[in-house]
């Protein structure tokens, strides 16, 4: 079987100019020539068509609900006005820049699997070029200097999503979060805990450096993933009966049902993912990797845009979850309980 | 796809205090699922460990986001017992023109140069918050490269800390028009 220990990795760097007031402050025509300015230095430090501008007020909410969803926007840049927020897609989303949002600039890339040094380096690079047009707001004893005091430093954000159902069926996340957390680590969930993801990720970047940031995180990742390999088999060995009777379920509500939320849809997803790594249920396709690939197939932007051909009737449209019952049914249809 | 790392924001500059010993600041907040009944509580980290071995069910732990602007506002009132009198005017940036008492609503800074006019409350703040060592990771290549334009805005910014201190805010504004000027206009290489 395919080991993967991360669903998806991600990084997000903030940097400022070292003049110009923050956003939540600054006039908006200096913030405007700060825009052309980082503009003019992506268009002369990439080839041609490398990177796309958008300005963000040119996003419709459901474009911005699949960025997000991409983990190519935060959630609380998707959601705010900004008539100086622009934002740019480095390669066809291989990375991408906030302009003007909580901070001047915030570069973030985000790939399935384990990739967070390489991902690192991509916008590292990025992060270079940048500072060939512009001066970036840096002190020697803070590091990069951000809106938000508690995050200068590296100005590095890195992200494990990570499957431990297990671990929070069992009640040990909130202990395993404040384990974290004394580390300068946090264990947040993922999507309100759908599924049991979880996203392990960097509180601070003062005091210390990128690569022992990376692999905080990728380690305390890892620990995790172990630990829930050991309790779904004490879970497995202890309440056999229960946890057959939760993955069969599970398979038959994916199977049948024609009206599924998106928050129910990843609980099924990874319920019935968890069956097949445990033998339990026989869906030889249904890998960890392919399984995210399917949540993540079914959020509401991405079925907006990808299956239903756009916006229409926006994410409140009722459609959006009969169309995501289709698909379950359609990908679990020859998924076989073993008895 | 990045999850909030927070779904509660404490506003208005109240400092959170423990909801269940009453004395330490509040840095976690606990969602607590038992059967179907749903509970949230802010705690501090000792109360937090307690509370989550008590938890029956599911309990989902997150940082509390502007922790910072609590610390601030209790070493600040703490200072102002001591040092200030009643109606005198709160510390001003004059780049940006944030005040204190906006640090301490938001857990904001308005510009780079806040840094080094509300330097005090920042390194008590995160002192006790989080890490309190100095920079280490990356440093933009101008720096590295002793560029004289980052230099003379280093130096400009900690004299602006100075002036600002001993409120001769008049030369302060012509130290941060001469910041503006550099933005426009950086210092030749020699
Ligand atoms: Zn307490
Ligand atoms: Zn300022």
């Amino acid at each position: 079987m395919e080991r993967c220990d991360f669903l998806v990795t991600s990084v997000g760097v903030t940097r400022n100019d070292s003049v110009v007031p923050f956003p939540h402050v600054a006039e908006p025509d200096l913030l405007d020539e700060l825009r052309e300015r980082v503009i003019a230095q992506l268009r002369r430090g990439s080839a041609p068509g490398e990177w796309e501008i958008f300005p963000l007020e040119s996003l419709s909410p459901v474009q911005r609900a699949y960025l997000a969803e991409r983990g190519l926007m935060t959630p609380a840049f998707a959601r705010a006005r900004g008539e100086v927020a622009s934002f740019g897609l480095y390669k066809g989303g291989l990375a991408s820049l906030e302009i003007n949002g909580q901070d001047h600039l915030r570069l973030l890339a985000a790939r399935e699997g384990d990739h967070l040094s390489e991902l690192w380096a991509m916008v590292d690079s990025i992060d270079d070029s940048l500072e060939q047009g512009m001066t970036f707001a840096f002190d020697e004893r803070w590091g990069y200097l951000t809106a938000r005091p508690d995050e200068a430093g590296t100005g590095l954000k890195a992200y494990a999503v990570v499957q431990t159902p297990a671990l929070m069926v069992a009640g040990r996340v909130g202990v395993l979060a404040l384990q974290l957390m004394t580390r300068g680590l946090l264990l947040t969930p993922l999507w309100d805990g759908a599924g049991g993801l979880f996203q392990v990720s960097n509180r601070g970047g003062r005091g210390i450096s990128e690569l022992f940031i990376t692999e905080a995180v990728v380690e305390a990742a890892r620990d995790l993933v172990e630990k829930e390999r050991s309790v779904r088999k004490i879970l497995l060995r202890d309440n056999p009966v229960r946890v057959r009777d939760h993955m069969g379920r599970a398979l038959g509500v994916a199977q049948r049902a024609w009206v599924v939320g998106w928050a129910e849809a990843v609980s099924l997803i990874s319920s019935v993912q968890v069956g097949v790594e445990m033998g339990l249920i026989d869906a030889p396709d249904l890998t960890p990797r392919y399984a995210f690939e399917l949540m993540r197939r079914v959020q509401p932007g991405h079925l907006a845009v990808e299956e239903m051909g756009g916006v229409h009737g926006g994410l409140e449209d009722p459609r959006i979850d009969e169309v995501r019952a289709r698909i379950l049914r359609d990908v679990f249809v020859s998924a076989r309980f073993e008895r | 796809m990045f999850a909030e790392e927070s779904q509660w924001q404490v506003g208005g500059g109240d400092t959170p205090t423990c909801e269940s010993c009453g004395r330490e600041v509040a840095s976690v907040h606990i969602l607590r699922l038992e059967g179907a009944e749903l509970t949230r509580v802010h705690v501090c980290q000792s109360c937090a460990e307690d509370l989550v071995d008590q938890t029956e069910g599911t309990a989902l732990v997150f940082a509390v986001p502007n922790l910072l602007s609590g610390l601030l506002s209790r070493a600040a009132k703490a200072e102002t017992e001591v040092e200030k009198q009643p109606g005198e005017p709160t510390k001003m940036c004059v780049v940006c023109g944030t005040t204190l008492s906006d640090v301490l609503e938001t857990g904001m800074l308005g510009c780079a140069a806040c840094y080094e006019v509300f330097s005090p409350q920042l390194e008590r703040g995160l002192g006790a918050g989080g890490s309190s060592h100095s920079h280490l990771g990356k440093i933009p290549g101008r720096v590295a490269a002793g560029d004289p334009t980052q230099r003379e805005v280093l130096r400009l910014r900690r004299m602006l800390k100075e002036l600002v201190d001993s409120e001769r805010y008049e030369e302060a504004a012509s130290v941060r028009d001469r910041l503006a000027e550099l933005a426009q206009h950086p210092v030749e290489e020699v």
